[in-house]
Parts: C-alpha cells; structure tokens; sequence
C-alpha cells in the first residue's frame, strides 16, 4: 500500500487516446505498466491499444526517490481509482486529442476530474495529433480557457517526443 | 452563416448602478460597428471574457480580487472622488457612452504601438496581421507556408522549409496573400507548427538583428505555446514571469541575469504571435515584481531531474 503522503506523484488525465501512455512511456525510465485492451481505431480500421483502468510508471529522482507517475483515464466509473492514487500528487498533465470532435468537453471533463481529485491540483494542458486536424485552432483552446477561467499553460505536443512530454512537466514546475 | 470577423464577448457587470449599465450598454450597442459583439450578463463568478466592476461597491470589490485572481481582464470604475493610482484599467463613471465604448475597444482590441514598420520579413508580416482570422500564404523564393495567424498555427510542406524560414523570418523579400478559398495546394500543408514555437525560434536565431523593445513595460496575456521550444529554458522562465506580472525588458535582464539579446528576441516573438500585450503604468523594479514563493527542495529536486537549474523560478 502506498503512502499517499509521502509518495511523490505526478498524474496524467484525459480521455481514452489522447496519449497519456505514451506520453508517460516518453518520460519514464521503465515501461509504464498499463491495464491495455486491443481497440480498433474507428478511422483508420487499423488495430490500436488503449487504456482501460490505468497506467504507472516510475522516474528515479536520484538514489533515494522515486516519482510515481499514473495515467488516469477519465471514465467516472474509474473515479475510485483517482480518489486513491491522486491526493498529494505534485500535479497533473491533462492530454488532450486535438482531432477529436469533442474536444472542449474533453476538456471541460479532464478539468473536473482533476477539481475532484483535488480542488487546489495545478495541472497543464497537452493536445496531442494536432497534426491530423488542419483546421485546428489553438484559439478555439484559449477562448475556451478564458471562459472557464483557466490561466494555465496550453502546448501542442507529440507525446512520442520525450522532449516534448518533458516540457509539459517542466511548464507545471513553474506553477507549483 | 456566421461572420468569422466578429469578435464574440461576454462581459461581467458587478457592482454597476443602473445608470452606468445603461450607457455601458449603449458603448457596447456602438462596438457593433467595430464587430465586437458583447453580450452583457450579471457577474455572479460565472465564464466571462472580461469583467467591468464598481470598486464603491462591496459586490464590485469582491469581483475586483476574484478577477485578480484569475487573471480575468477587468475595467475598474474607481471609488467616487478618489485618484486611485492603483488599478492599470480605468472608467470614468462620468464618461459619455462614446467614451466608453472607446476604452472597452482599447481592452478588447489594444493597438499595438509596435509598428510592423519596425521589422521586416515575416516577423513583420506577423505583427501586421495578428489576430487575423484568414489564413494567408506566405512565400519567399521556393519556400511557401500557410500563417494561421488567429489559429496559432503554421503550416509547410516540410520541416526543412521551416528550419530555413526560420533563419529567414527579417528577410524583407517575403510575399503575403490571401490562401485562395480553393487551395491548389491544400494536400501539400504536411508539416503544422505552433507558431509561438516558430517565432520564438526564429527570433532567438536573428536576435542580433531585431530592434531594442527597451522602456516599455509588456505582459503575456496567455502563456505562449511553448511545446516544441524544448531546448529553450529561457523561453520557459520568461514565459512563467510575464504571465504573473508586467515587466520591462531591463528589469528582466537584471532579474535573470539573462541577455538582453534573448530577451528581447523572446519579446518580440510573443508579440508577433499575439501573446504578449503592452501594459500600463511605469517600469517595475526587480524587487516590486510579483515574485513567487520559493519551491519546495522536492519541487527542486523534482525539477533538476526535468532539466531544470536549481532556484529555476528566480534570478
């Protein structure tokens, strides 16, 4: 059992395919042990995996800590999961799919996935496959944050990159 | 079918006597010509694009810290007879509507006194169009690229038309026109890019070049997307300081002991891209800035780990 006050935790949040596994794969030293089921992407028909309960990862922080990251999926029927794993978490990354057609209340949901894991979590927002939505706008983003007051950094990344998911994570340290 | 022009805006009351509302409701019927369309709402903490708040009021004042707090834009009707130096946006509560509107114009569309006149190329280009809407085609000799300027996009056939353009971006020898409505090309855009990140970039390359934004005080009005500046902790650090408060270019040098090349490259970068605005008031010293709390030794050490010095948040 974990102790939550004493573990150094890092969530990521966000729905099903917006990276969250690969960005946690991006940025940690072991392969993140994921709770995965094959599902077939919807567009291309070719065979994908996707989380359905969980990720956790590791990153040694130097011989004597370790930073426990956990991906979170954001299903409320998993919430209970969240109410274990997220108190005392440093912060979250909310990844996001840029392509989808629901993304503001993917966002909207992530937001209130983190209030409820914690009201005062500080967190971030990557959007993922901005690359596979031409017609993506970012202002579509910052207006929606404008409104739902949200002052917090926003960046397009390839989780992929671990360059990239990095710079998530370094962007929520300058908020903690 | 909806006119992309049109600014869409809602706007919070909070403390207003009907009176003010009344003429503050004829400004906003004036910015309609100015295709701002502003829907009024009585603040009560809920989504509003900028609030308008009577600081005479207990409901005015409260609304005052929560916008504070969330970095909401807000114009401040100061107490009756008092010179409050305190608040950077103002309203006289004696001000015809006309005033009004003018001063809810300036906040919701602030002209930028950086003229596009002062650089050239595609920096240039940037600054001329930011905020608009229309996707224009950008060309200099072989290299073509889509600005998506209110999108916050970039768009090229390749990531190596990218890295030159970025090399490029004071040349005076780039074109701006319209992206044609049927675009012979459109299966050609491969490569999107943020373009705070291009910017940013690009300037840091030319930063020899660009002239000095000195003596002004800036702040950003959004953190830049700064995603892929991943060599670029200095972006980072500028980014974290401007959006908490209002800075000239000399203060941040002497509090981060950071060139002022590299600061002022990373000025203009934000302002070509849309996200750093120019603030009022005077410039702050160092030690009047809003600096935050010093991280944890966890956070430090967490922080190491990702790249980051040891006190990153301070100079």
């Amino acid at each position: 059992m974990l102790d939550s006050e004493k573990t150094i935790k890092l969530l990521f949040l966000g729905p099903s395919g917006a990276g969250k596994t690969t960005a946690i794969r991006a940025i940690s030293d072991i392969p993140p042990v994921s709770s995965e089921v094959s599902a077939t992407d919807a567009g291309s028909g070719a065979s994908v995996s996707t989380t359905v309960a969980f990720d956790y990862s590791t990153i040694q922080l130097n011989p004597n800590e370790i930073l426990h990251v956990y991906g979170l999926p954001g299903r409320e029927h998993l919430d209970f999961m969240a109410a274990i794993v997220g108190p005392g978490a440093l912060g979250a990354v909310l990844m996001l799919d840029a392509s989808s057609q629901t993304l503001a209340q993917d966002c909207r949901t992530a937001v209130e996935q983190a209030a409820r894991i914690d009201p005062n979590l500080r967190f971030v927002i990557g959007l993922s496959k901005t690359d596979l939505a031409p017609e993506f706008s970012m202002e579509t983003m910052y207006a929606l944050a404008r409104r739902m007051s949200l002052f917090v950094p926003i960046f397009s990344i390839d989780p992929r990159d671990p360059a990239q998911a990095t710079q998530l994570v370094r962007a929520l340290l300058y908020l903690l | 079918m909806p006119d992309e022009n049109i600014k869409h805006i809602k706007m919070g009351l909070a403390g207003l006597s009907e009176e003010i509302e009344l003429r503050l409701s004829l400004a906003c019927g004036l910015l309609a010509a100015s295709q701002i369309d502003i829907e009024i709402q009585d603040w009560q903490g809920n989504e509003s694009d900028i609030l308008i708040v009577d600081i005479d009021s207990g409901h005015g004042r409260l609304a005052y810290e929560m916008a504070q707090r969330r970095n909401l834009p807000v114009l401040v009707f100061p107490r009756s007879g008092d010179n409050e130096t305190q608040y950077a946006s103002k309203l006289d509560r004696d001000a015809p509507a006309a005033a009004l509107a003018r001063a809810l114009q300036e906040k919701l569309q602030p002209s930028s006194e950086i003229s596009s006149d002062d650089v050239q190329g595609l920096l240039g280009i940037c600054i001329r169009e930011a905020g608009c809407n229309q996707d224009l085609l950008v060309k200099r000799g072989g290299i073509a690229m889509i600005l998506r300027h209110s999108a916050g996009r970039i768009l090229a056939r390749s990531v190596s038309d990218l890295t030159i353009a970025e090399a490029r971006v004071l040349d005076g020898t780039w074109l701006c026109m319209t992206r044609p409505a049927k675009d012979p090309y459109q299966n050609e855009w491969l490569v999107s890019r943020s373009l705070d990140g291009f910017l940013i970039k690009a300037c840091v390359k030319y930063r020899d070049g660009l002239p000095r934004l000195g003596g002004k005080l800036f702040r950003l009005t959004r953190w830049p997307d700064l995603g892929s500046v991943t060599e670029d902790m200095d972006a980072l650090r500028l980014s974290a300081l401007l959006q908490r408060s209002a800075w000239s270019a000399e203060a941040l040098a002497q509090h981060t002991q950071l060139s002022a090349d590299i600061i002022n490259a990373f000025l203009w970068a934000t302002l070509a891209s849309g996200a750093l605005a120019r603030a009022d008031g005077t410039t702050l010293k160092p030690d009047a800035a809003q600096a935050p709390a010093a991280p944890s030794s966890l956070i430090q050490r967490v922080a190491r780990h990702f790249g980051l010095k040891l006190g990153y948040s301070h100079a």
